[in-house]
């Protein structure tokens, strides 16, 4: 984090010329959406924001207010996975419908590393645009989206968190390992994984963590996507936080 | 249900949605009937609503326990199934109490345990004391 001494020196530097303007800064992979989002942040008026990869790749945006109101261009057309055209989608917080290719779109142009973002002003009348999708809109889908890259199968990842723990990955066919010293019996949770996949087989996706408290304590995450499963079980009551947490990071995929 | 019980397990309902974070709804419910027997929540919440609630609530005490998860531990044990939707959450708190009554709970954000089961057993204390009476 930059001190707010640096932040008045850079600032004096770009008045005499010492720097470009930050909208012309070379981004890498890392800081080209915080950067993106920044700008966009601290747009007012209408301008064009565009942000361009070493390759070519790039993502045009019109915004005003703080909002992106329309998408101007995306390039090559591969980078957008929606078949109505980016520049004829209106932009609405109220229909959230095309913010997902856009930050799919941005995500994959930041990952191309080299990135320059560019802010300028609008050659025609603004026409056609819609309220907006506001710059923290915008960020919260850009996280799904990182999460979502790195995290492709939720419930391999969600499994392969746990190797110290009991449990059991069901779908096509089930899987039970259970460590040594589990207190957690192999055939009781295979009859358990069986059992739920049968209820499960009609949803899309279930997130749940059963906790049962008593004398012998038990705490049951279940994580349900796409025709497969996996249940992780424990005694442990002190794992629950832990369950708990990497259940909450999979609610955005419902 | 005496009258003096009904407002105890208002008392202790509203004592449940005021002091775990993020509750929104917390209802105590006849499991065998569905019946609401005492709810307590924020602002309007159409009756339709409530019902899909505690239908939710039921589908998963008989999802989650198919020939029963609880199969190794004792009875009295208390039971606490979490479902994670896209926004809320609902909670679904059973135990092995004669009473049979469970406690449904719609949450913003994430609950803290503890607190959940501290409320509900006050809760099912008066409920078996109800039972009894």
């Amino acid at each position: 984090m930059q001190s707010p001494a640096d932040i008045f020196q850079e600032t004096i530097d770009m008045i005499d010329g010492k720097t470009p303007p930050v909208e012309t800064l070379i981004y890498s992979s890392y800081t080209a959406l915080p950067a993106f989002q920044s700008v966009l942040s601290q747009t007012m008026l209408p301008r064009r924001i565009c942000m361009r990869a070493g390759n070519g790749h790039r993502v045009s945006v019109i915004a005003e207010n703080r909002r992106i109101v329309k998408i101007a261009e995306v390039h090559p057309s591969g980078l957008w996975e929606n078949d109505q055209a980016p520049h004829t989608v209106t932009c609405s917080a109220d229909d959230p419908g095309y913010i997902h290719p856009l930050a799919s779109a941005l995500s994959k142009i930041a990952e191309s590393g080299d990135i320059r973002i560019t802010r300028t002003l609008l050659a025609d009348p603004l026409k056609g645009a819609g309220k907006g999708y506001p710059a923290s809109m915008l960020s919260d889908y850009l996280k799904k989206e990182q999460v979502s890259e790195h995290n492709p199968d939720p419930v391999t990842g969600f499994y392969d968190a746990f190797p110290e723990l009991a449990r059991a990955t069901f779908g096509k066919q089930t899987h039970v390992d259970v460590p040594a010293t589990s207190a957690i019996d192999p055939e009781w949770l295979h009859k358990k994984a069986e059992a739920v996949r049968e209820t499960l087989t009609d949803r899309p996706g279930e997130l749940r963590l059963l906790t049962l408290s008593g004398e012998r304590p038990l705490v049951v995450a279940l994580v349900w996507f796409k025709e497969s499963g996996c249940i992780v079980a424990t005694h442990d009551q002190d794992r629950f936080d832990a369950l708990q947490g990497r259940i909450e990071t999979l609610r955005h995929l419902l | 249900m005496s009258s003096d019980i009904r407002r105890k397990i208002q008392s202790a309902i509203d004592t449940l949605r005021n002091t775990v974070t993020g509750c929104e709804i917390a209802m105590l419910v006849d499991r065998d009937t569905g019946l609401v027997l005492s709810k307590s929540n924020t602002g309007t919440v159409p009756q339709d609503y409530l019902d899909r609630l505690v239908s939710q609530a039921q589908d998963m005490l008989d999802d989650s326990l198919p020939e029963g998860f609880c199969e190794p531990h004792e009875k009295d044990a208390t039971l606490c199934i979490y479902r994670y939707g896209a926004k809320k959450m609902t909670a679904v708190v059973t135990s092995g109490n004669p009473a049979g009554d469970i406690v449904v709970c719609e949450f913003a954000e994430r609950p803290e345990q503890s607190g959940i089961l501290t409320a509900t057993e006050a809760l099912f204390e008066l409920t078996c004391e109800d039972k009894a009476a």
